[in-house]
């Protein structure tokens, strides 16, 4: 299984323990093209063609969806929240959605794609030979790795090249589900999540951070530092 | 907090040729559940044991008196200090303009969760300016406290100097 990076200008691929970073200011398309030449290339005939891909912030975007009562099927809980993802992300669209849930009664985090990033990707992949078996956003992958650790952090910042996303929650309820775009400096993001605690009645000592850069894309999100807002240690 | 499980791609099973070494893995599957359902009864055995062993160690522990720590007391009131919205206090205190107006000292008692704030001002307009401005704004549901006016003395200079005091709380 070939694990890939997508972000908005960078394409990185974990390969024997290391990672391959291919840049383009053209966007992530020519660099996707010369990352997947090159995979294509170095596989050997007994490989798996299966592919991991892993979203940036700028690319998966996550936003809440408020409640809709009467809902009454999946269909049109993905209707409504694709029509709330363009105001919502800044995504052009049209836009893929992943609802996390029904939001009949409470509110609902989402994360929008843009349609036509899922198709360059999957068109780029086939023409090398490759299988997409899977594509989520990678702050997706380091939320998990910190709840899996600390399951009553409220609100959470993960810094990648391109973006910060901040995801919050009151218990399950998510209260807060954002991008930062362009990138702050940390101490930017430091203080909207001390003013998204404030406004949403979120615990200071229950925020969380971390930066996961290009370069140790290859060591997942496992060896992440993860820092405090305050208070707790890591 | 929840885990994300946004998953834009459904993952496929295996391909047609993979479906033979499917039916091998479930053979060799099945020859390893058995191999595991005999190691198993071992294992239960020596579990009891320990579990056996482990209640007599709880019992043992259960007999032993619990003595109060000495400085349990002291905790406790660090615990209450810890818990007080200090952020929130500070930053009402200090995004509310003040011109003609300044601010002493600022007293928190952690018993009755309570703030007072020793303020002086040019004048008795400028001091009830600046309590309606600190509680002014505040929505249904936020953290918040109501601010009131306490002990206010006319200088002899000149000026009045007051109290102002809040209980940390919800609306």
């Amino acid at each position: 299984m070939v694990d890939l990076y997508v972000s908005e200008f960078v394409v990185a691929w974990a390969r024997q323990g290391r990672t391959e970073v291919f840049e383009d200011a053209a966007g992530f398309a020519p660099a996707l093209q010369r990352c997947l030449l090159e995979a294509a290339r170095e596989r050997r005939w007994f490989q798996r063609r299966s592919v991991r891909v892993w979203l940036s912030a700028a690319l998966a975007r996550p936003f809440v969806v408020a409640p809709v009562a009467g809902l009454r099927s999946v269909s049109e809980a993905q209707e409504i929240a694709r029509a709330a993802a363009g105001a919502a992300t800044g995504i052009a669209g049209p836009w893929a959605v992943q609802l996390e849930g029904m939001p009949t009664l409470a509110p609902t985090l989402a994360t929008a794609v843009a349609q036509s990033v899922i198709d360059q990707i999957q068109t780029a992949l086939k023409a090398h030979g490759f299988t997409m078996m899977s594509l989520r956003p990678r702050w997706a992958r380091a939320l998990d790795a910190r709840l899996m650790l600390r399951s009553d952090a409220a609100l959470v910042a993960v810094d990648e090249p391109d973006g910060v996303t901040l995801l919050g929650a009151s218990g399950s309820t998510p209260a807060v589900a954002m991008t930062l775009q362009p990138r702050p400096d940390p101490g930017q993001t430091m203080a909207m999540a001390r003013r998204l605690c404030m406004g949403h009645d979120l615990p200071l000592d229950r925020v969380w951070s971390c930066v996961i850069g290009v370069e140790r894309f290859h060591q997942g999100v496992n060896g992440v530092q993860w820092f405090a807002l305050e208070g707790a240690g890591a | 907090m929840k885990p994300v499980q946004a998953q834009f791609v459904e993952r496929r099973g295996p391909s047609t040729p993979m479906w033979g070494l499917v039916l091998a893995g479930l053979l060799a599957a099945a020859w390893m559940q058995y191999q595991v359902h005999a190691a198993s009864v071992e294992q239960q055995a020596q579990r009891q044991h320990a579990e056996q062993l482990a209640d007599e160690a709880a019992a043992a522990a259960a007999r032993t008196p619990k003595t109060p720590l000495p400085y349990e007391e002291g905790l406790k009131e660090i615990e209450r200090l810890r818990e007080l919205p200090w952020p929130q206090l500070l930053a009402a205190l200090e995004v509310v303009p003040r011109s003609n107006l300044q601010i002493n000292s600022i007293e928190v008692d952690v018993v009755t969760r309570r703030a007072d704030v020793a303020v002086g001002a040019a004048d008795m307009k400028t001091m009830l300016d600046y309590v309606d401005s600190l509680s002014a704004g505040l929505r249904p549901g936020e953290v918040a406290w109501r601010w009131s006016a306490w002990r206010v003395t006319e200088r002899a200079g000149g000026g009045v100097s007051a109290e102002l005091r809040t209980i940390f709380g919800r609306e």
